[in-house]
């Protein structure tokens, strides 16, 4: 019998505990590791069986044997990599299922979390504009679906996807926000607050504590305003919560509550334990997003459950 | 050794060598702010001015000796791992 080490370094897939190490360091200081171009910085590409997929004719169908018209793409969040989507105890995930029940093509992206939204919308854009240029069908609908700042980096790229005119945006039709803090998270507007407030006191302990909780990314740091994306022809940029929706998709707000309650009080105070429901159902979104809570499920969850697969199936399986 | 394993080898090494660097520097700066204290307050009795001065003046020299030579140990070792990682590197291309 081949242990599941052996097997990963002959084919050249890290140890689970490697990649997840690294994903979160990217998370962490990942900002810092692109700018001094180190060796431990991830660029954002699509991933199968833990390795870069190229971005080729050929390679896409090397990948992928049985091609469809149907693309879906998952975007995972802060801290993550692509192993968040699977399902605890099978390697399927919610792209790979919507492969067997409704035939779409499943593709997976994995990027450094530590870089500001923006940027990586930005790269997500250019990724997309590859996918699209390489794949030798040609694509009637994509669908989007992001888990918490995943969900913040596609609203980015579809931003600079419309700004840009790519084709790709035209064929997106279904994006999903899974415990997406679309306009900011309170756990990263409480480490903001305590690191101003730390860095104020005339204290030099508390200087140094507040430094130390400053040295987070700036993709965490984006985690409390939901991310900005550069203005067309200024140097300031826009918030993506400001910004409007993509009109060509439907979008649909998935959200999680510790409890099996959603109205008690941890429920609406913790939420999923990082994204609160109310703000997902904001006003200020003003989309035509619907949007559903699954009690009992917290952040993590959600990115790998049969309640939010069946939600997101119901819905890719339904004209309209 | 494959050469994403050796990139992030030296990746890591790196962001050690940096994270010391960095740790030490707050370190330093907290350390000397906390010091002050009572030497400002020592300072204000006129006779004790001048050595009091004397004294803070040899135990800021210490420590940033002392956090000099953190900083310099934390290359070393860096560079000492970065050898390493590269002779191993080539040991391995040297087999195959």
């Amino acid at each position: 019998m081949t242990h599941a080490s052996d097997y990963a370094r002959r084919v050249g897939v890290k140890p689970r505990w490697r990649g997840r190490g690294i994903s979160i360091l990217n998370g962490v200081v990942g900002d810092y590791l692109d700018r001094r171009v180190n060796g431990l910085a991830i660029a954002m590409a699509f991933v199968q069986d833990g390795r870069p997929l190229a971005v080729t004719a050929q390679g896409l169908r090397a990948a992928q044997p049985a091609l469809s018209r149907k693309l879906v793409i998952l975007v995972h969040g802060w801290c993550c990599d692509e192993t968040v989507w699977r399902f605890p105890h099978e390697a399927a995930t919610y792209a790979t299922k919507l492969q067997v029940d409704a035939g779409y093509t499943p593709f997976s992206v994995r990027y450094n979390t530590g870089l500001p939204v923006g940027q990586s919308g930005q790269d997500l854009a250019r990724l997309l504009r590859a996918l699209i240029a390489a794949y030798p069908l040609p694509i009637d609908e994509i669908v989007l679906i992001g888990h918490s700042m995943g969900g913040l980096v596609i609203r980015a790229a579809c931003h600079v996807g419309s700004e840009t005119g790519d084709r790709w945006v035209d064929a997106v039709n279904r994006i999903f926000y899974i415990a997406t803090p679309l306009d900011g998270a309170d756990l990263a507007r409480f480490a903001h607050g305590a690191t101003l407030a730390l860095s104020v006191l005339p204290n030099p302990i508390a200087r140094l504590v507040g430094n130390v909780l400053d040295v987070r990314s700036r993709g965490v740091k984006d985690l409390r305003t939901g991310g900005s994306v550069a203005s067309d022809g200024e140097s300031g940029s826009t918030a993506l919560a400001g910004l409007p929706w993509l009109a060509s998709a439907t979008h649909t707000l998935l959200v999680g509550t510790l409890t099996g309650n959603p109205h008690n009080l941890v429920s609406k105070t913790l939420g999923d334990g990082l994204v609160r429901v109310p703000a997902a159902r904001d006003g200020r979104l003003k989309a035509p997003a619907d949007v559903t809570v699954f009690p009992g499920l917290h952040h993590l969850q959600l990115a790998h459950d049969a309640a939010v697969y069946a939600a997101i199936r119901r819905r890719c399986t339904t004209k309209g | 050794m494959r050469r994403s394993t050796r990139r992030e080898l030296e990746g890591l090494t790196e962001l050690v060598v940096d994270g010391v660097h960095a740790a030490a520097a707050e370190a330093e700066r907290a350390h000397a702010a906390i010091a002050r204290y009572p030497y400002a307050i020592l300072t204000r009795v006129t006779p004790l001015r001048a050595p009091v001065r004397a004294v803070e003046f040899v135990q800021q020299t210490i420590t940033g000796i002392v956090y000099r030579t953190i900083h310099v140990a934390a290359d070393v070792a860096g560079a000492v791992v970065a050898t390493a990682i590269a002779v191993r590197a080539r040991r391995h291309e040297d087999q195959e």
